[in-house]
């Protein structure tokens, strides 16, 4: 990077910080520092939402992802406004009405403690280790394409993210996220114009449409009803929809934002907004995925964009056999460039063009297989698979970006792994410090005990987190598995919420047990079907319901009124 | 809950959570629940479209 990069990379750290320290200057005790004294409006919270859940894999790997095949991903999202009227009608008044600090205490209003305890620690478990990863993941990507040391990047944005939230709590969390967010946009509109800029003179955006369309880069809604096909428009609406209902009507990341409104009305506005805005905004980051892919027409990318994998191949027995899929790369690529220039040429003059895109088709088809094997043959002499979706964008960035534009994108990943881990460490600090410590440990406790401890906690969480990421590359297989694992219960939790605010004699016996036969089912599922991961919070919330049912109409247990806070 | 808003008579919900009232340029909040609804399948038709006429392949 230049010395211009380092200086937007120093400012984008040095506005962080103070804003932070700024904001942080308004928090008074525990409801400050967890709930900001629930005085937010909309548009922060908003905001906030949607950078606790724009990690920077979702920057860097979904464009990666879009690069290989196209927009369809964007259906996982169609879900997510419908789950967004149904929270904000459902179950935004509950959690309002019941002044609750985290969502799981809403659960011993509603049910028992134990529920409360069990819903509560699988969060801490999931999301204590997924923060790890949430750090891990960018910093191991920018070690390889920027050369940068992993345990110095990972230290970096661990320390200054640890450092404002214990320092700032949930209010200074909220507004780095606003500006962090912001910056997310202007990094999307820039990656956007950046790379139709860098296209050859001539090619428009007609043209560029054309040359994804032979490959079907464009194709977002698949109307099949195949279960085993991961993104359908069906899995899209109906799993999006129970996944967007989970992580943001029941995860404490999510709810403790919006818990923060001065009002119901502003929670819910907050919503709505990301209701509006997801989808498009899911759509423009794919977009770069497929302007990647056409700019990758004119100018040759690597055979495998992770450098480091290509250097252990390099470095093997089998580098011959690495060389010679690269040559062929090359040959291939060099002939699709020329089809492509041909193609437009024909495009323009009117005249028939089927056999160039059939020959096109032919290049992608080629390429392809080439990019496949190569990762094969990493895979087998590493020993462990190969998957370079996360480095594609990022070398597209230290390949052809200039400098500044460089050091903003760059800064953007940043702010996006940095604004998802500062809500997972109040989160994180919040279901600590009032599920467990002071309703087991310490109860009944001044304002400022409770207060100290919670930056304690937060300090505690990120140090967790930073461990976890450093040694994520040695423990890589284990927390990637313990992450599945958060998924497989996800849909369960939502089912224990949904038993609470639609069966009003539900009990918390059946909310219990319920929980516990919902996780099974999908680990069930998991184990002995092919079915995509996105019916699996459908399967895990429709058992905890039928279960919760059955062992609260069947059994004993205390009812309480759903409504009876 | 700060002095700047206000509470019912129960002193439990924000005066601002009036189920009835406008919310921005929409006449209630069943309003804007329906318009979130008919804006995601509008969407969903547009992708569909973007889908079909974008569609280039010769196989």
């Amino acid at each position: 990077m230049s010395a211009l990069d380092w200086g937007v990379f120093a400012v984008y750290f040095a506005g962080v910080i103070g804003f932070a320290y700024y904001q942080s200057r308004k928090n008074v005790g525990v409801e400050g520092f967890f709930l900001a004294n629930r005085r937010l409006g909309w548009g922060a919270i908003g905001l906030s939402v949607m950078a606790t859940q724009a990690s920077a894999i979702t920057y860097i790997g979904t464009t990666g992802q879009a690069f290989d095949d196209g927009m369809e991903f964007v259906q996982v999202y169609l879900g997510l406004p419908i789950a967004m009227v149904i929270i904000c009608a459902v179950f935004i008044p509950f959690f309002y009405r019941s002044r609750v600090f985290t969502a799981y205490e809403y659960l011993e209003q509603r049910f028992d403690s134990r529920t409360r305890a069990m819903t509560s620690f699988l969060f801490l478990v999931s999301r204590g280790l997924a923060s790890g990863l949430a750090l891990y993941a960018p910093a191991i990507v920018l070690s390889v394409i920027m050369g940068w040391d992993e345990t110095v990047t990972i230290l970096i944005m661990g320390v200054i993210t640890v450092g404002y939230t214990m320092m700032g709590g949930i209010t200074a969390v909220i507004w780095t996220d606003v500006v962090q967010m912001l910056m997310m946009f202007a990094g999307i509109a820039i990656a956007l114009v950046a790379l139709f800029t860098a296209l050859p003179s001539g090619v428009d955006i007609g043209d560029v449409s054309y040359i994804g369309g032979i490959h079907e880069m464009w194709s977002t809604i698949d109307l099949s009803w195949d279960p085993t096909n991961t993104y359908t428009i069906w899995s899209g609406i109906i799993g999006g929809l129970f996944l967007a209902l989970a992580y943001f009507g029941t995860d404490q990341t999510q709810v403790q934002r919006y818990l923060t409104a001065r009002s119901m009305k502003q929670s819910r506005l907050s919503l709505i907004f990301n209701a509006f805005l997801k989808v498009p905004m899911q759509v423009f980051i794919l977009s770069i995925g497929v302007l990647l892919y056409v700019f990758y027409h004119f100018e040759r990318p690597p055979l495998v964009f992770n450098g480091a994998e290509v250097a252990q191949v390099e470095a093997s027995d089998r580098a011959s056999e690495y060389a010679a899929l690269e040559a062929q790369h090359v040959t291939a690529h060099a002939e699709r460039r020329a089809a492509t220039m041909e193609l437009l040429d024909a495009r323009e003059a009117g005249s028939d063009a089927t056999a160039l895109q059939l020959q096109i088709s032919e290049y992608d088809d080629e390429l392809s297989n080439l990019r496949v094997e190569a990762r094969d043959l990493i895979s087998e002499v590493r020993g462990a698979s190969s998957n370079d979706v996360n480095y594609v964008f990022p070398t597209y960035l230290i390949t052809y970006v200039p400098a500044g534009i460089l050091g903003l994108l760059i800064a953007v990943i940043f702010a996006a792994a940095m604004s998802s881990l500062d809500s997972a460490l109040t989160a994180l600090s919040s279901a600590t410090v009032l599920d467990f410590y002071g309703r087991y440990f310490k109860p009944g406790q001044p304002d400022e005990h409770y207060l100290k401890v919670s930056r304690i906690t937060t300090l505690a969480w990120g140090a967790f987190a930073v461990v976890a990421a450093l040694y994520a590359g040695r423990l890589g297989s284990l927390i990637e598995a313990v992450n599945q694992i958060g998924s497989l219960f996800y849909g369960s939790l939502l089912g224990v919420f949904l038993l609470a605010f639609f069966v009003k004699r539900a009990t918390g016996t059946g909310a219990f047990y319920g929980l516990i036969a919902g996780m099974i089912c999908v680990g069930l599922v998991s184990a002995f079907t092919d079915v995509s991961w996105l019916w699996y919070n459908v399967v895990g919330s429709a058992v905890v319901l039928v279960v919760g049912i059955l062992l609260s109409f069947g059994g004993g247990g205390v009812r309480r009124a759903a409504t009876d806070p | 809950m700060t002095e700047d808003q206000g509470t019912t008579a129960a002193g439990t919900e924000p005066a601002e959570d009036d189920d009835e009232g406008r919310v921005g340029i929409f006449p209630s909040w069943r309003a804007t629940y329906i318009a979130v609804l008919v804006y995601t399948a509008a969407l969903t038709g547009f992708l569909y479209l973007m889908t079909r006429v974008l569609d280039h392949s010769v196989r």
